[in-house]
């Protein structure tokens, strides 16, 4: 954890190292997920993408446990200091993974019905923004896995690049919908697939704001740069 | 409005007890009409500072002091100081409640009687009264106020000797761990004191208590081995301090 070394309570150190685990859990749980719905999108598979929806159930029974520990947390050891600031910053971010969480599973349920359309043209961006967002999510997990604030600052920039290439395939897509009206269906599914891909780049940035102010107090992480429509 | 000059200035202060140095160049400047919290580890000084204030370190023979502490422009270890009014102006309250073994009443009256800061006995009973009331204690002792100081709760007594701290109108009052022999309900009620009381006087309170220092000061000082380690916003101090030894004793971490 954040901190120079343990606590004189080895009982606290146990709880603070629990949590950390529990955090860690739903990051490798979310993973998993994440990786099979590249796969359920790919290859058109109804199972797979079922299969990460009831997964999500763990993401929420985890969020509601992590939130316990650190209620009892907070009562038992009135935090200080950095102590108090993991603890802020570990409620964060469970919350942002539980919002990623059903994130992944939105765009599982919106995968199941384009199961019987035809988007050929359209795939390859999809996977790609999957696969830049995927990447993003992971250096965050990493980031709060080796406590590594500095790693911050290399998600802030990455989630620029998702934000472009989301602009840059909304603006594609809604053009050929005007043009093309049997796309109307399919491609707003998946114009809301991309934007909730996107959506998982911004929680993993929030994820890395949060490891940030752990470990300096600094509440306000500086505006991100944003993309104009 | 909070006045600009400093209430209590300590320049390069040192403390002896005979050949050993308690504390260490002590530089701070204590604000008006604030709550100061002293914390710090059993043995870091922040006691022997608090007892420089009004002099209580001279009943200790071998203790020794340089340096300068002033109390606005008044130099309080000066030879020609008067202690005794030193000691009006700066009140103290102790860590056990310590009622003289008087009334209620004479408690309070006490210091105003001894110090004739009162022309009459209707005067007299008009600084009882308020200070008690101050003290958040006159509803509860006004029926009352001839029976013995010592037979009302441990909570009350503690008030009393708050009451009768600020019966002399000083300016500054001291506390020395004034809720470490108190339960949680009369604890929130000295809080709440104290709370109340800095409108009108400067307050410096020593505590073991984190929680306590955070929930009632302004500011906060942590000394460790006689040296002050860090003065700041106690905001600051209880979230992100600066300096690692201060995140290692408010965390529990000093080991």
């Amino acid at each position: 954890m954040i901190g120079s070394h343990d606590h004189i309570s080895t009982s606290f150190n146990n709880e603070l190292s629990n949590l950390n685990e529990s955090l860690l859990e739903m990051g490798r749980i979310l993973e998993n997920m994440y990786e099979k719905s590249i796969i359920a999108f790919d290859q058109k598979s109804e199972d797979a993408s079922r299969e990460v929806i009831l997964n999500d159930k763990k993401i929420d029974d985890l969020e509601t446990s992590i939130i316990n520990q650190i209620q009892m947390l907070i009562a038992k050891r009135q935090p200080m200091g950095v102590d108090l600031r993991v603890l802020v910053g570990c409620t964060r971010i469970a919350g942002y993974m539980e919002r990623i969480g059903d994130l992944i599973s939105s765009v599982n349920k919106r995968n199941i019905i384009l199961i019987e359309h035809n988007i050929e043209n359209e795939k390859k961006d999809i996977v790609d923004l999957f696969s830049s967002a995927m990447k993003l999510f992971k250096k965050s997990l990493d980031c709060f896995a080796r406590k590594d604030f500095k790693l911050a600052e290399v998600v802030r920039k990455q989630d620029l690049d998702i934000d472009k290439q989301y602009k840059h395939f909304f603006n594609e897509l809604l053009e050929k919908m005007s043009n093309e009206s049997k796309l109307v269906v399919p491609g707003t599914h998946m114009l809301f697939i991309a934007k909730n891909l996107e959506r998982i780049g911004d929680h993993a940035t929030n994820i890395a704001d949060s490891i940030s102010y752990m470990a300096t107090g600094e509440v306000q992480a500086p505006d991100r740069p944003k993309i104009s429509e | 409005m909070s006045d600009i000059k400093p209430k209590i200035s300590v320049s390069n202060l040192n403390v002896f007890y005979g050949s050993k140095q308690a504390i260490f160049d002590i530089n701070m400047s204590i604000n008006s009409k604030e709550v100061t919290a002293f914390i710090g580890p059993s043995g870091c000084g922040k006691s022997t500072l608090l007892r420089c204030f009004n002099r209580m370190n001279d009943l200790i023979d071998i203790c020794k002091i340089n340096g300068s502490i002033k109390l606005d422009d008044l130099e309080v270890y000066s030879k020609k100081i008067d202690i005794v009014r030193l000691r009006t102006r700066v009140g103290m309250v102790f860590q056990k409640p310590n009622p003289f073994p008087k009334s209620i009443y004479d408690n309070v009256a006490y210091g105003p009687k001894i110090h004739g800061l009162c022309k009459d006995v209707s005067e007299l009973d008009g600084i009882v009264e308020k200070s008690l009331q101050s003290a958040g204690l006159w509803e509860e002792v006004k029926d009352r106020l001839h029976e013995p100081g010592t037979g009302i709760s441990g909570g009350q007594q503690q008030r009393l000797c708050i009451a009768r701290a600020i019966a002399t109108n000083p300016e500054v009052i001291l506390m020395d761990e004034p809720c470490s022999a108190l339960d949680p309900i009369a604890t929130a009620k000295v809080e709440e004191l104290i709370d109340s009381l800095k409108k009108n006087f400067t307050i410096i309170i020593v505590t073991h208590n984190m929680q306590q220092a955070a929930r009632v000061s302004q500011k906060t000082a942590f000394f460790h081995l006689g040296a002050l380690i860090e003065f700041g916003n106690t905001d600051k101090v209880f979230t992100s301090p600066e300096k690692e030894k201060t995140s290692d004793y408010i965390t529990g971490r000093f080991g």
